[in-house]
């Protein structure tokens, strides 16, 4: 199987359907554990960014609002999402590190192990990034709906 | 894999016989879901939203968040008080997909649909003969 086969199939809509809807969820949930809450204003570009272009607008959005936004709870805010999409090498609790799972355990990237040498290790790392990258561009919309949904929910 | 192209899994009777068994089974906790969104007096507007969207999306997790929405915008805080019942009873119905699809993915998002159809609907009949009770009461009174 190829990662587009799986891109394609059912059981990507199962995985966005319930394990990333748990992520999400629970990445809500730490959110709100350890920071003040934001205004919904500020959750509301995040569907837009994404449907623009994607990873890359999200992208900067992220960054933009982490360096420029002058309200500090906001700050911690986008700097959360930051970690929570894009940080490499992934925290636990990312996004990226549930896809990385989920690929890793369908077998659909390189094994480090297997590599000859260093060029060889960079060159996995490449591939399994733009595969991960990929799939996250997939899932991003879905996710973000989890996402925010829990969080109007969990403030209202 | 099952490949998006491929067409929907046909439910087998057993399934569907099965899928009755379970709707018929959770029907008490559904009355209670329908008297609940009664109790707090949502229109019957917001009721059709929540069964339009369980009758025409093809995803599941788009029910629990149109729920999850409402609570979270609205400030009279109706869905709010409702929302949790709701949300536990649709991941019951999420597991119970999950026991009678076994591995299948294509079966289980099909059976999650059509257990979320049949549950939205003892849920919004109730909610209808409930809300219209208490109406006639009120006029009675």
């Amino acid at each position: 199987m190829t990662l587009d086969d799986f891109i394609l199939s059912t059981e990507f809509i199962l995985f966005q359907d319930e394990k990333l809807r748990r992520h999400a969820c629970q990445a809500v949930e730490q959110f709100n554990n350890n920071y003040e809450p934001v205004d919904k204003s500020q959750l509301h570009s995040i569907p837009s960014a994404i449907q623009a272009s994607g990873l890359t607008a999200l992208k900067k959005l992220a960054e933009n609002q982490k360096q420029k936004n002058t309200n500090i709870k906001n700050k911690k805010f986008w700097e959360f999402i930051y970690e929570l999409i894009f940080k490499i090498p992934e925290p636990e609790f990312s996004m990226r590190k549930c896809i990385r799972n989920e690929l890793e355990q369908l077998h659909l990237l390189l094994d480090e192990r297997s590599a000859d040498g260093n060029v060889e290790v960079k060159r996995i790392r490449k591939e399994n990034k733009a595969k991960i990258e990929k799939t996250i561009n997939h899932a991003l919309p879905i996710y973000f709906e989890h996402f925010n949904c829990h969080y109007f929910y969990r403030t209202g | 894999m099952t490949d998006l192209k491929s067409s929907i899994p046909l439910l087998t009777p057993t399934i569907l016989q099965q899928v009755d068994q379970f709707l018929e089974s959770i029907y008490p906790k559904s009355i209670k879901a329908g008297q609940a969104l009664a109790d707090v007096r949502l229109k019957n507007t917001q009721i059709r939203g929540l069964e339009n969207i369980v009758t025409s999306t093809s995803r599941f997790s788009e029910i629990l968040n149109f729920i999850k929405n409402q609570a979270g915008k609205e400030r009279k805080r109706q869905w709010a008080e409702v929302a949790p019942v709701l949300l536990e009873q649709l991941e019951t119905l999420e597991q119970q997909a999950h026991q009678m699809s076994g591995e299948d993915a294509a079966l289980c998002l099909e059976i999650k649909m059509r257990l979320a159809r049949g549950w939205a609907r003892q849920v919004v009949s109730h909610y209808l003969y409930s809300a219209e009770s208490k109406e006639e009461t009120r006029h009675d009174a």
